[in-house]
């Protein structure tokens, strides 16, 4: 899983929210360390509802200060995509200790 | 709108129209939610930042999302690989063409590969077998000599001081070459080689990066044992020829000098070491240099240093270090303050050739030499292909006009004839590196000692490749522009097929300039040839080259400067060199030894008015003085034609610094021709130009030689004039004459000069050897100039044949309505060549400006330190008249074909 989709559907799974919420949690999560720049970001979006981990909501085209935003919500297989790439990335970690403590 | 967001509307221009229009309003205010995070007042360099990040992602995810599902994107690559077959289709039907087409464009790009990749192994290529890495550096002395700086090896106390510089290198390592005869036992004899071997610290292969290939190599620790010690890594080429590559020559044994030594390792292919150019060479641990330099002073070994910087630490800061060690100079007892205070070291990159500290001057003059011979082959190919492609797109304007008509835009038709330029050049890139890979290869092979790293070098290869591909492609537009511009009617109607108006002028254009490249580079070749001839007089072989052997003791510490002329060392190398020639002169085999003075310097001499004679050279020409012992000429075998030698009671060098007289010399036959022909030479005179501090003291000629250099000089740069040395001087250079063949006297040589000298290092070679070594140089320069030249002008010729055979073709028609109205043939032949003739004039024409600026180049940047002139007129008239007299070869088949036409075949055809 990409990077960027990763940090997307951990800010999603906690809630609705949009594009310029999600830019600015990822960075807040990591530090930083992550920065989604927007065309990144948007295209990530599109990429994430194409393959059915997200969902747009529809109902929730709520106009604030005039201007017209997307809200996200993560869907049932995002989670389950999101759990196993943690599960995948948290064996990773605990293989780079071992091998680390051991060298 | 504001600027910055006139920046990010034109980057999301570059996205689909569809993501525009769904995410444009929540892009902006993402952009806008970036800025705010910047601050109010947010620096230039973040803001920079930012626009940078977000081009980058705009360009990034742009490119993405139109592979992926845009339509006319597969129809960008299905449209290039139609255009590609078709370009193959058309090349396959004229193959003559396409063949021609690909040889010219591949030999110029090899070439231009070869030029630009030598350039670069010179200039920024380790030694071979050496990994370039960035802190792997070389710890160069230099001292002052004259108005430059020459390189200072350094003795053991100094390289010991760089050792203990821990704080800016994890490790120093040092060795000292010396001159040795490697003996082995064959199944049928003897076989013995003379071998540099390199006394090396033991840490000198893990500092380098070099593993042995056989072996486990010298020993990194010392364990105080000698017959542990007695130890060597040979060479690969030794590994070859001594031991034909024999996988058990590991714990064999080898006669180095007399004592033998154990190999424990072969080193890997390629690898020489550093600096020493030499078939055979040999590693021994610095801990055993006393078994082959019996009790050498401590301080009198010549030290080089490669090291390895400590992390975190620039070679800045470890050449500042270094300089304080070098500038101390405490240890250099016999160096004056004034010496010690011009010495300095540096801490360099370990490349091939920057041993000495006039590297970047060379390096540069390598680079405007070579790499401006290799730009010109690679002008003078693509305006030859250009041409061609001209003509190919003229011979094709039918099916063009066709396209055009039928709907095909015109830049449409342009992309597919650039298409065509494109796969010319690409698959002339491939052959070029196929034949340059072939050629390095064989040089490889004849030169595995060469101390630069003959291989293709990727960034000249790229260079090349991309240059050609974009000059291919502009050369190819001027071509399908105008073939583009016919109109229907014109093109169908025009049944003759020939070239007129614009695309006839541009055609002729691109011929002139392709002769006009041709010029300065031809120009440019027989320069250096000239010059390297003349800077590099080559002498004939010494006839007694076999029986005379060199001995040279240089002051170890090798310094330059008058060490030698100091009184103690004077006295104690007078008292050593006479105990030296004693012992040899007593030795079975050796008739006599004389002192070798060599070279004393360059001059300016005139002949004296009174003694010029009708057709003698009457200008100033440059001398190059050398000093001989009385004897001298019997030892070296170098025979009087006419007068003496020198005898002791003739004046000698020291009476050359006086405020008047004359002072006997030997001059060689062919200056006494130059200067008197036809008249005698003996008594003559000769004076130094005005200017000169010896012009009241005149060189008065007592004895004629033959044209052949005396001991082994191998080259000279100017005529040469022995004259006689005082006895004052101390030579520490002996000509050794032996009855029978000199190379097996060899080590009796070397082992006499170790007993005599025990502080110095000898070099000791016969003198063919050092003659041969000089002409296989000259040999190698001349074969290399020579071939580039002749294949430029092959270039050339082939170019122009296939542009003047091509407008032949275009023309038959024309040609056979003249024939067929009562021109003779011979007078359409005649009209052909003069104008292919007049095409080479124009071109030679244009090109002697560029041809001036060469020679001019050569002049000044590379002749002018050696004294010589190249003579302008000279070189420019043979140049103009060898590429006029290949412009009319090649036009002359063409023209005769043309004359051959049958008027009444060709105009049925019509």
């Amino acid at each position: 899983m990409k990077k960027q989709w990763f940090h997307i559907m951990l800010v999603v799974a906690e809630g609705r929210c949009h594009g310029a919420e999600i830019q600015r949690r990822v960075a807040e999560q990591t530090d930083g360390r992550v920065k989604l720049y927007p065309v990144t970001l948007y295209r990530s979006l599109d990429q994430l509802t194409a393959k059915g981990f997200i969902e747009e909501v529809p109902e929730a085209e709520v106009r604030e200060y005039n201007e017209k935003r997307r809200y996200y919500e993560i869907k049932l297989e995002g989670r389950t995509a999101l759990a196993a790439e943690a599960e995948t990335l948290q064996a990773s970690a605990r293989l780079a200790q071992a091998v680390l403590r051991g060298s | 709108m504001s600027r910055p967001d006139r920046y990010f509307a034109l980057l999301l221009e570059l996205l689909p129209v569809s993501f525009r229009e769904r995410h444009g309003e929540e892009l902006n205010a993402v952009f806008n939610q970036m800025k705010e995070d910047l601050g109010s007042s947010p620096g230039s360099v973040a803001l920079i930042r930012l626009y940078v990040a977000l081009t980058w992602d705009a360009l990034w995810q742009a490119a993405a999302s139109h592979s992926e599902g845009a339509a006319d994107v597969r129809g960008w690559r299905d449209g290039l690989r139609a255009d590609t077959s078709f370009a193959l289709r058309q090349y396959g039907r004229r193959w003559g063409t396409t063949l021609t087409m690909l040889a010219i464009l591949s030999l110029g790009m090899s070439i231009s590969v070869l030029l630009f990749s030598f350039v670069h192994s010179y200039a920024a290529l380790p030694p071979p077998g050496i990994i370039l890495e960035d802190d792997l550096v070389r710890i160069r002395g230099s001292a002052p000599l004259r108005d430059q700086r020459s390189v200072r090896a350094f003795n053991e106390t100094e390289f010991l001081e760089y050792r203990g510089l821990g704080h800016q290198f994890e490790a120093v390592a040092g060795w000292a070459d010396a001159r040795v005869t490697l003996t082995t036992e064959g199944s049928d004899a003897r076989a013995s080689v003379t071998a540099w071997a390199s006394f090396v610290t033991e840490n000198y292969f893990s500092v380098l990066g070099v593993q042995p290939m056989l072996g486990p190599g010298l020993p990194t620790v010392l364990s105080g044992d000698p017959t542990l010690e007695s130890v060597a890594v040979i060479g690969h080429i030794t590994w070859d020829q001594l031991f034909a590559r024999n996988p058990d020559v590991i714990g064999t044994t080898l006669d180095v000098d007399g004592t033998p030594f154990t190999i424990v390792g072969v080193a890997p292919p390629r690898f020489v070491g550093i600096g020493r150019s030499n078939s055979f060479k040999i590693w021994i641990p610095l801990s055993n240099r006393h078994l082959l330099l019996s009790a050498p002073s401590v301080e009198t070994l010549a030290y080089r240093s490669v090291a390895r910087l400590r992390a975190g630490v620039s070679r800045s800061e470890a050449m500042a270090a270094v300089q304080v060690v070098a500038a101390r100079g405490e240890w250099a007892e016999r160096t004056s303050v004034a010496e010690r205070l011009g010495r300095s070291a540096e801490v360099v990159p370990l490349l091939s050739a920057n041993g000495d500290p006039n590297f970047d001057k060379d390096v540069m003059l390598l680079i405007l030499a070579l790499g401006g011979l290799g730009i010109l082959t690679l002008l003078v190919t693509c305006t030859n292909v250009s041409a061609l492609l001209m003509g190919l797109a003229v011979a094709r304007r039918h099916e063009i006009v066709v396209r055009l008509s039928l709907g095909a835009a015109r830049s449409r038709v342009i992309r597919q004839l650039h298409t065509e330029s494109a796969v010319l050049a690409s698959t002339s890139g491939v052959l070029a590196l196929g034949t340059v890979w072939i050629v390095l290869r064989a040089l490889n092979n004849a030169f595995p000692q060469s101390p630069v790293n003959l291989g293709v070098t990727w960034p000249a290869a790229a260079f090349t490749f991309a240059t050609a591909l974009a000059v291919g492609v502009l050369f190819g537009l001027a071509p399908a522009l105008h073939s583009t511009r016919s109109s229907v009617a014109g093109a169908l109607q025009d049944s003759a097929g020939g070239l007129s108006g614009g695309r006839l002028r541009l055609h002729r254009a691109l011929v002139s300039a392709q002769v006009a490249f041709t010029q300065p580079l031809a120009v440019g070749l027989v320069a250096i040839l000239f010059v390297t001839f003349g800077v590099l007089q080559p002498v004939g072989p010494s006839e007694l080259g076999d029986q005379l052997i060199s001995l040279r003791l240089p002051a170890a510490t090798a310094t330059p400067g008058p060490d030698i002329q100091r009184p103690e060392s004077s006295r104690q190398l007078r008292s050593q060199m006479a105990r030296l020639q004693a012992a040899l002169e007593a030795t079975p085999g050796i008739a006599a030894a004389v002192h070798d003075f060599g070279r004393l310097g360059l001059g300016s001499y005139i002949v004296y008015p009174d003694d010029r004679v009708a057709n003698g050279f009457s200008e100033a020409f440059p001398v190059e003085l050398r000093t001989a012992a009385p004897g001298f000429f019997s030892v070296s075998g170098v025979p009087l034609l006419r007068g003496r030698e020198f005898s002791t009671s003739d004046a000698s060098v020291r009476d050359l610094r006086g405020d008047a007289g004359s002072v006997p010399v030997v001059i060689g036959s062919d200056l006494a021709r130059r200067l008197w022909p036809g008249a005698e030479p003996l008594g003559r005179r000769l004076q130094a130009t005005a200017g000169s501090t010896t012009r009241s003291v005149l060189l008065v000629v007592a004895g004629v030689t033959a044209e052949t250099e005396a001991g082994g000089g191998g080259f000279r740069t100017a005529a040469l004039v022995y004259m006689r040395r005082d006895t004052a001087s101390v030579s520490s250079a002996l000509l050794v004459r032996t009855t029978g063949e000199a190379e097996p006297l060899i080590s009796t040589v070397r082992r006499l000069a170790r007993d005599a000298a025990p502080d110095m290092a000898a070099t000791v070679q016969t003198v063919a050897s050092i003659e041969e070594g000089e002409r296989r140089v000259l040999r190698g320069v001349t074969a290399v100039l020579v071939s580039t030249g002749l294949l430029t002008l092959l270039l050339s010729a082939i170019g122009l044949y296939a542009v003047m055979a091509l407008a032949a073709g275009q023309r038959s028609s024309e040609i056979a309505v003249r024939m067929a109205i009562g021109a003779p043939g011979r007078r359409i032949a005649a009209a052909f060549s003069f104008d292919g003739f007049r095409l080479g004039i124009i071109g030679l024409v244009f090109g002697l400006p560029l041809s001036l600026a060469a020679l001019q180049f050569v002049n000044v940047a590379i002749v002018a330190e050696e004294g010589i002139q190249v003579s302008v007129a000279a070189v420019g008239a043979a140049v103009a008249f060898v590429v006029a007299l290949t412009a009319a070869a090649a036009t002359f088949v063409p023209a005769r074909r043309a004359a051959a036409v049958d008027p009444a075949r060709m105009l049925r055809r019509a």
